[in-house]
């Protein structure tokens, strides 16, 4: 229905959570903490491979970890049984008259005078640019946040490569296809719709970041800016409602798995913040 | 100013344990040296003790709470989930991670037969005060809607872990541990050479007789996943529920202000259907959360911003609801610089300090090496800081998540019964999370001893036994403490704050509040 009743700048300081005093209280161990950080920094460390654009390869493994695995009596396949975060329960795409239903509203959207508005957002949105997640933060162009930019690039790295085997699964054509008349803002991703990766990837991004440091003060905003890029995507007329909400539950179904793969990043990172 | 302000530039000497003195809980120092965290203390200086054979049960939700050795036997199992990925399925999940709402409970057995047993309509009806006759409420039909769907629901996730495990889940943990942790509770693991627990450090939260269930929730603006999350810490039979957070600002959204933000986009019905599908669950949120409240109390922290109303949902409290807004004091008897303030406040309980500059006060640590270049004083002689008040440096010593996951960074591997680095498992903690712990703590030593009576109270009866017994001066812990400073005035936005405002009825009494407890 709406893109913008959550991102009302006027209301943010009521955002803020009972948690965020840590940040300041903590200023007298920040030295101590660097300190610290310094010291254990070694070629080894967790993080700074994909900051450079590299694949997280040991987080990667890590989600192969044997222990994920499911059991073969319960479903099997051919490379020795899929692995928990392949099967996660979300809700198979809607049938086609619900799909139609969906299509008419992208074409709401379309006709909406506000789509000219979010147009800029949408364009730089499209290449997951992450300044949207760290303005709100305060570490856009702010030295010393490595690992926190690292992790986050990581997560966006992991959840691609989940993402598109949920897309294959589930075979989703993009809304054009089902709905001529849209006309899509930006070029039509080669890849199929459900469910919304920008949705997966931007809430699975808040949820790891309140995970390791809930105590921020946009920790409930990033909810926000998550929710409200993946419905730009519905706005560029690339996705259905229905593959934001999926994206959604599988952020929050993988979390587990993602946690756990991420977790010596997650604690570089939060190094970083207290 | 007085000069006792100068002797704040040493350090101030306060016991480890200073907040448990503060409540009554804990013969205050006789005005010798302060005690160290480590030492232990005689039996003879608790103060408030009931039973253990009376059980309290303390829901947290919050972050998730870390299995901490010190907790050992006091967190309730949950039945499905697992804690972390890639462990043995026999590791146990301790309480509910609602981050996601299909593994809410995950065995289908278990799901079903909550629903039938636990939160069953008639369950429901009762908790939720249905009407005898005639139509529900449409908040209560979005509740039946909201457990419906996600109880109901068949599962094929089963064993489906939890994000909420031994990593990163230290809030939850420190708050868990000033409820219930003790050193006592402590079982060596056999190779540990550790004989008993009396080796380790020290440590004491407010109940250790009372057991902490978890319920984990995420911080997305998910109106059902908070409604299912305090409905369950009821249907668990919690007697006191532990809310040290915020809710989602949408959570004060007037039906109004969604019409005025979208009125020039939508039509009239789409209008009205949208603001029932926005406005309508977080309607459910907050008549939910009042409606436990009247049955079992909901303690909320103030929040930390240092505004004039309380967040919510503490900003719900009032006498005639069982929700209890606590505020932070700091060790002098002062407002922590961050507590939120106003008439919303019920009581307030110990916790740390932050240092403020502003208009208003200066209030700075003068034990920071940095602080003599500080040019304060000039700001202050001309009056354009109205006033200067003490900083206090005293924190709340809590637990911490064992390991390298927690607030405190280490290189141990946090196990559990081993203590190599014990500095992997305390933490200095704070807030009006810290002090709205200790408050839950006493409430459900009220809760105990309230069971021993004949049977427990409600909200509002615990709310009412609280305030009429919390202390406004002749703190415990400053009993024997010479030459503190001179507190003044604490300004706020050019306002100076009355008693009421800053504490509501003062600050919480252990001793004087369970010994209130008649049948």
């Amino acid at each position: 229905m709406t893109g913008n009743l959550g991102v009302n700048a006027g209301a943010f300081a009521r955002s803020a959570t009972v948690l965020n005093k840590n940040k300041n209280k903590n200023k007298n161990k920040n030295k101590n903490k660097n300190k610290n950080k310094n010291k254990n920094k070694s070629f080894n460390d967790a993080g700074s491979q994909s900051a450079f654009g590299l694949s997280p390869y040991r987080e990667i493994l890590r989600l192969h970890y044997e222990g994920n695995r499911v059991d073969k009596n319960f479903v099997a396949n051919e490379s020795g049984g899929y692995f928990k975060w392949q099967i996660l329960p979300i809700n198979p795409p809607p049938g086609p008259k619900k799909t139609m239903e969906e299509a008419e509203r992208l074409l709401d959207k379309q006709r909406d005078p506000l789509r000219k508005e979010k147009r800029e957002a949408i364009e730089r949105q499209d290449t997951m640019d992450l300044s949207d997640f760290t303005r709100p933060l305060g570490i856009e162009d702010v030295v010393g946040y490595d690992e926190t930019m690292a992790l986050f690039s990581t997560v966006l790295q992991i959840t691609e490569y989940v993402g598109l085997q949920y897309k294959d699964m589930f075979g989703r054509q993009r809304p054009n296809m089902v709905q001529p008349m849209l006309r899509p803002l930006l070029p039509v991703p080669p890849h199929l719709s459900y469910p919304s990766n920008h949705s997966f990837q931007c809430h699975s991004i808040a949820l790891v970041f309140e995970r390791y440091f809930p105590q921020h003060p946009a920790t409930e905003e990033l909810h926000r800016i998550a929710a409200e890029v993946a419905e730009n995507r519905e706005w560029a007329g690339l996705h259905f409602a229905s593959d934001t909400e999926a994206g959604q539950r599988l952020a929050e179904l993988f979390l587990p798995y993602l946690v756990d793969a991420c977790a010596e990043q997650m604690r570089a990172a939060l190094a970083e913040w207290i | 100013m007085s000069d006792a302000r100068g002797d704040l530039k040493k350090p101030i000497r306060f016991d480890a344990y200073w907040h448990l003195q503060a409540i009554g809980l804990l013969k205050p120092s006789d005005g010798g040296l302060p005690k160290p965290p480590t030492q232990k203390r005689a039996d003879s200086d608790i103060l408030v003790t009931v039973a253990a054979t009376y059980k309290g049960l303390v829901a947290i939700i919050d972050t998730g709470v870390s299995l901490h050795p010190y907790l050992t036997g006091r967190l309730e199992p949950n039945s499905g989930q697992t804690a972390g990925v890639g462990k043995s399925p026999s590791d146990q999940q301790y309480g509910y991670d609602l981050t996601a709402a299909p593994s809410l409970l995950v065995d289908d057995g278990e799901r079903a037969k909550i629903r039938e047993t636990e939160l069953s309509d008639e369950w429901l009806k009762e908790w939720l005060v249905f009407p005898e006759s005639g139509d529900k409420e449409p908040w209560q039909e979005a509740v039946i809607e909201i457990v419906t769907e996600n109880i109901g629901r068949a599962a094929f996730n089963a064993g489906a872990p939890a994000a909420s495990n031994q990593k990163f889940s230290a809030h939850g943990t420190s708050c868990a541990g000033l409820v219930a942790a003790s050193s006592s509770h402590f079982v060596p693991s056999e190779d540990s050479g550790k004989s008993s627990p009396d080796d380790l450090p020290y440590y004491r939260g407010v109940d250790p007789d009372s057991d902490v269930l978890s319920v984990t929730t995420s911080f997305s603006p998910r109106p059902d996943l908070l409604i299912l999350a305090f409905l369950l810490a009821a249907s668990k039979g919690a007697d006191v529920i532990l809310f040290p957070r915020g809710l989602p600002r949408e959570i004060l959204f007037e039906p109004d202000q969604f019409y005025i933000e979208n009125a020039g986009r939508l039509s009239g019905e789409e209008l009205r259907l949208a603001r029932e599908q926005k406005v309508l669950p977080w309607k459910a949120l907050k008549q939910t959360i009042l409606a436990v409240s009247q049955k079992i109390p909901v303690v909320c922290a103030a929040g930390n911003e240092s505004e004039s109303s309380p967040i919510a949902p503490a900003c719900f409290a009032a006498p005639d609801n069982g929700i209890i807004a606590v505020a932070a004091m700091n060790y002098y008897g002062s407002r922590s610089s961050y507590s939120n303030y106003g008439e919303g406040i019920t009581i307030a309980a110990p916790s740390d300090d932050a240092e403020i500059f502003n208009r208003d006060q200066a209030r700075l640590d003068k034990t920071d090496r940095f602080f003599v270049d500080h040019p304060y004083q000039f700001y202050v002689n001309k009056k354009l800081a109205t006033s200067e008040v003490p900083f206090a440096k005293a924190g709340i010593r809590a637990i911490d998540v064992p390991g390298p996951f927690g607030f405190s960074d280490t290189n141990s591997n946090g196990d559990a019964g081993l203590f190599t680095e014990p500095e992997s498992f305390f933490t200095e903690f704070g807030g009006t999370s810290a002090a709205a712990a200790i408050v839950a703590g006493v409430a459900v030593l009220m809760q105990r001893k309230a069971k021993s009576k004949g049977g427990r109270k409600t909200g509002p009866e615990i709310r009412k036994l609280l305030c009429d017994t919390a202390r406004k001066r002749a703190f415990p812990h400053l009993k024997n403490i010479a030459g503190l400073p001179d507190l003044g005035e604490d300004w706020v936005d050019g306002i100076p704050l009355s008693f009421e405002q800053k504490f509501g009825a003062g600050l919480v009494a252990a001793d004087e509040a369970v010994k209130a407890v008649l049948p």
